[in-house]
C-alpha cells in the first residue's frame, strides 16, 4: 500500500474507525514514514483550526424579523390576496396611491357634473330651484282670449340670491318670488314664483338674445337660451333655462328682477314650482265653457299621455292646470285640448331633442263659444 | 434493524418537545422561544457554508419561516434542532447557487464583525490595557487565519462542506447528520474523511509548513 493510500486512511485512523489490523499496519507505517507522520500532524492541526473557528453572533434584529414574518404568515392564511401585498413597503404605497387616485377622480367627477346637474334641474343642496314667470301687464278681457299672449318664462336657479330677490323687490309692489311654501305640497320644497302676463310681446329672435327678456319689461341680467321654437302664433310657449355662460351656470347672475305695477300684482299668479327634471315650460290658454269640467277631464286624460305632477288650482278666479309631459306626447295632448276648447297654441312646438320632460301649464278661461 | 432505529429515535430526549407541541397547537409566540434557542447555531452553519454574514442571516430567516410552515408535519423522528439543521442546510445550499459571485465582494463586512466580536471577548477576559493592545494584534492575525480556513471550507464540494460544518463545527453526531441530511451514516463518514483531507491539503497549500 502506497503512502497516498495510507494518507487516505488517516482521518479514519484518528476517529478509530479502522479495523484493528488496519490500525496496526498504519501505526507501523507511520513509525517509519516521515511524510505520513507529517500528514497526520497537518490533519490534526486542520481539525483544531476548524474547531477553533470563532462563532458569529446573530444580529439583534434577526429574531424580531423572523417573528414578524412568522406572525404575518400566521395571519396570512386567511387569503391568498394578502400574499400579493405581503410586505408593508409595497402595501402602504399602493394604498396611498389608490386613495390619491380615487380622491382626484371623485373631485374631477364633481367638477364635471355639478354644472350639468344644475342645467338638468336636479336640485343641489346649496342651490334651490326657483322659477319666475311674467305674464302680460294688462289682463285681456274675457271676450278676447286670443289676444292674450304668454310671455317667455324665465327660470332662475339660484342659491343665496333668491332671498334678496324676495325681500328686496316686495317693496316695489310687484308680486315677486315668495318663499312661502305651498300648503298642498310642502314636503316637496316648492317655492312660489310670480307670473306676469305681457300683452303683445315683441318677437323673439332665435335663439333668444340676452336683450329679449328686458324687452318684455323685466329687468333681467344674463343671457337666456331657448330650446323651444315657435315661429308663429300669438302665444309663444317659452322656454326657461338657467342662465349660463359657455355652458356653465353663474349663480351670481341667476337673479331675475322684475318691475311691475299694481295692476300686474292683481293679475299675477303665484305658481308653485316643483323641483323636477322639467327643463322647458309651455303655457297655453284654453278657452272652454266649463273650466272645472275641462280640468276634471284633463286629469282623467292625464294618465293616457303619461302626465306627472298633475295639479289643478284656481288662481285669481282662473282654473290653472299644470303637469309635466314627455315631449313626444305634446301633440296628442294638444289635440285633446283642442277637442275641449280653443287652444292658444295652434302649432305643435319644437322641442329640443335632449329635453326629457316639458312642464305644461294650461290656463282655462271661460269662453262664450262652444267647443269646435 | 430499522425497527430498533425507530425505537431509539422515539426515546431521543428533545428539549424542544414541549415548545414544538405548543407551536403545533397554534401558539405563534412559542415559536419565538425556538428562534431564540437555535438562531445562533443555525446562523453559524449558514455562515460557514456561505462565508457571508448577510446571506447567512437571510438563509436563517428563510429556514425558520419554512420550519414554522412545516412544523405541523414534524413527526419527532429526530430532535427538532436536527430537523432544523436539515432545513438550514437545504436553504443555504439553494441560496449558494444564487450568490456564488457575490460572496467575495461582501466579505469585508463579515470579517470586521468577526474581529470585533473576538476583540470584545478577549477584552472581557483579560481586562488590561497592555493585553488589549496585544489582543488586537492577535485578533487581526487570527482573523487572517480564519479567513484562510473559511476560504478553504468554501472551496470544498457542497456535500463535503455540509458534513464538515455539521460535524467539526457544530459537533453533531453521525446519526444527527444522517437524520438532518437524509443520507446513510456510512456516507456521512466517508464524506467527512474526504472533506478533512481536502481541507488539510488546502491549508497546507495556503499556510505552508509554518503551521
Amino acid at each position: 500500500m502506497s503512502c497516498e493510500d495510507r494518507e487516505k486512511q488517516l482521518p479514519a485512523y484518528l476517529e478509530g474507525d479502522l479495523s484493528s489490523m488496519e490500525m496496526e499496519e498504519l501505526r507501523d507505517h507511520l513509525a517509519s514514514c516521515e511524510n505520513c507522520r507529517k500528514a497526520l500532524e497537518d490533519l490534526k492541526k486542520t481539525n483544531r483550526l476548524v474547531r477553533d473557528l470563532a462563532e458569529v453572533s446573530p444580529p439583534p434584529w434577526l429574531k424580531s424579523q423572523i417573528m414578524a414574518r412568522v406572525r404575518e404568515e400566521a395571519g396570512e392564511k386567511r387569503g391568498w390576496l394578502r400574499k400579493v401585498f405581503f410586505p408593508l413597503y409595497i402595501k402602504i404605497p399602493v394604498q396611498a396611491f389608490a386613495v390619491v387616485v380615487i380622491s382626484v377622480f371623485a373631485f374631477y367627477l364633481y367638477r364635471q357634473d355639478a354644472p350639468q346637474m344644475r342645467m338638468k334641474g336636479i336640485p343641489l343642496p346649496s342651490a334651490p330651484v326657483f322659477e319666475t314667470t311674467r305674464e302680460p301687464a294688462s289682463p285681456p278681457s274675457q271676450g278676447e282670449p286670443q289676444k292674450r299672449s304668454v310671455a317667455p318664462k324665465r327660470t332662475v336657479r339660484s342659491g343665496q340670491e333668491m332671498p334678496e330677490a324676495s325681500t328686496g323687490r316686495s317693496d316695489e309692489g310687484a308680486s315677486l318670488v315668495s318663499s312661502a311654501p305651498d300648503e298642498k305640497t310642502p314636503e316637496r320644497g316648492t317655492i312660489a314664483a310670480d307670473e306676469v302676463a305681457v300683452e303683445n310681446p315683441p318677437a323673439f329672435p332665435e335663439p333668444v338674445p340676452p336683450a329679449a327678456p328686458q324687452a318684455l319689461g323685466g329687468e333681467v341680467k344674463g343671457a337666456f337660451s331657448s330650446p323651444v321654437k315657435q315661429k308663429n302664433g300669438e302665444a309663444r310657449p317659452a322656454t326657461t333655462f338657467p342662465r349660463e355662460k359657455n355652458g356653465v351656470c353663474e349663480p351670481d347672475e341667476d337673479l331675475c328682477r322684475y318691475e311691475a305695477n299694481a295692476e300686474d300684482v292683481e293679475r299675477s299668479l303665484m305658481k308653485e314650482t316643483r323641483m323636477t327634471g322639467a327643463e322647458t315650460t309651455l303655457e297655453w290658454i284654453l278657452s272652454v265653457q266649463d273650466a272645472a269640467a275641462a280640468v276634471a277631464e284633463l286629469e282623467d286624460y292625464g294618465g293616457k299621455v303619461g302626465l306627472r305632477y298633475t295639479e289643478a288650482a284656481v288662481r285669481g278666479g282662473q282654473h290653472v292646470f299644470t303637469a309635466e309631459i314627455r315631449p313626444s306626447y305634446i301633440g296628442v295632448f294638444r289635440e285633446k285640448l283642442q277637442s275641449l276648447g280653443q287652444v292658444s297654441a295652434d302649432k305643435e312646438p319644437e322641442i329640443a331633442k335632449d329635453i326629457q320632460w316639458v312642464r305644461i301649464q294650461i290656463i282655462l278661461v271661460p269662453s262664450a263659444r262652444n267647443k269646435p | 434493524m430499522f425497527q430498533r432505529g425507530v425505537e431509539i429515535k422515539e426515546t431521543i430526549e428533545d428539549e424542544d418537545r414541549e415548545i414544538v407541541t405548543r407551536c403545533q397547537k397554534g401558539d405563534v409566540e412559542a415559536f419565538s422561544i425556538l428562534v431564540e434557542r437555535h438562531q445562533k447555531k443555525m446562523l453559524n452553519v449558514a455562515y460557514r457554508m456561505t462565508g457571508d454574514y448577510e446571506e447567512a442571516c437571510d438563509c436563517v430567516q428563510e429556514a425558520f419561516l419554512a420550519a414554522y410552515r412545516g412544523i405541523e408535519k414534524f413527526r419527532r423522528e429526530a430532535r427538532f434542532a436536527t430537523w432544523l439543521y436539515g432545513i438550514v442546510v437545504n436553504r443555504t445550499r439553494n441560496r449558494l447557487r444564487q450568490i456564488k459571485s457575490r460572496r467575495a465582494h461582501e466579505g469585508t463586512v463579515t470579517e470586521y464583525r468577526l474581529c470585533e466580536q473576538t476583540f470584545r471577548n478577549d477584552y472581557e477576559k483579560m481586562n488590561t490595557t497592555e493585553s488589549t493592545a496585544e489582543s488586537v494584534a492577535d485578533c487581526w492575525e487570527r482573523k487572517e487565519l480564519e479567513e484562510k480556513v473559511q476560504d478553504c471550507i468554501g472551496g470544498l464540494d457542497e456535500d463535503f462542506r455540509e458534513v464538515l460544518v455539521l460535524k467539526d463545527i457544530q459537533d453533531l453526531s453521525y446519526e444527527e447528520i444522517r437524520d438532518a441530511l437524509h443520507i446513510p451514516a456510512g456516507t456521512v463518514k466517508s464524506r467527512l474523511f474526504r472533506a478533512r483531507l481536502a481541507l488539510k491539503d488546502c491549508l497546507v497549500r495556503v499556510l505552508g509548513d509554518a503551521r
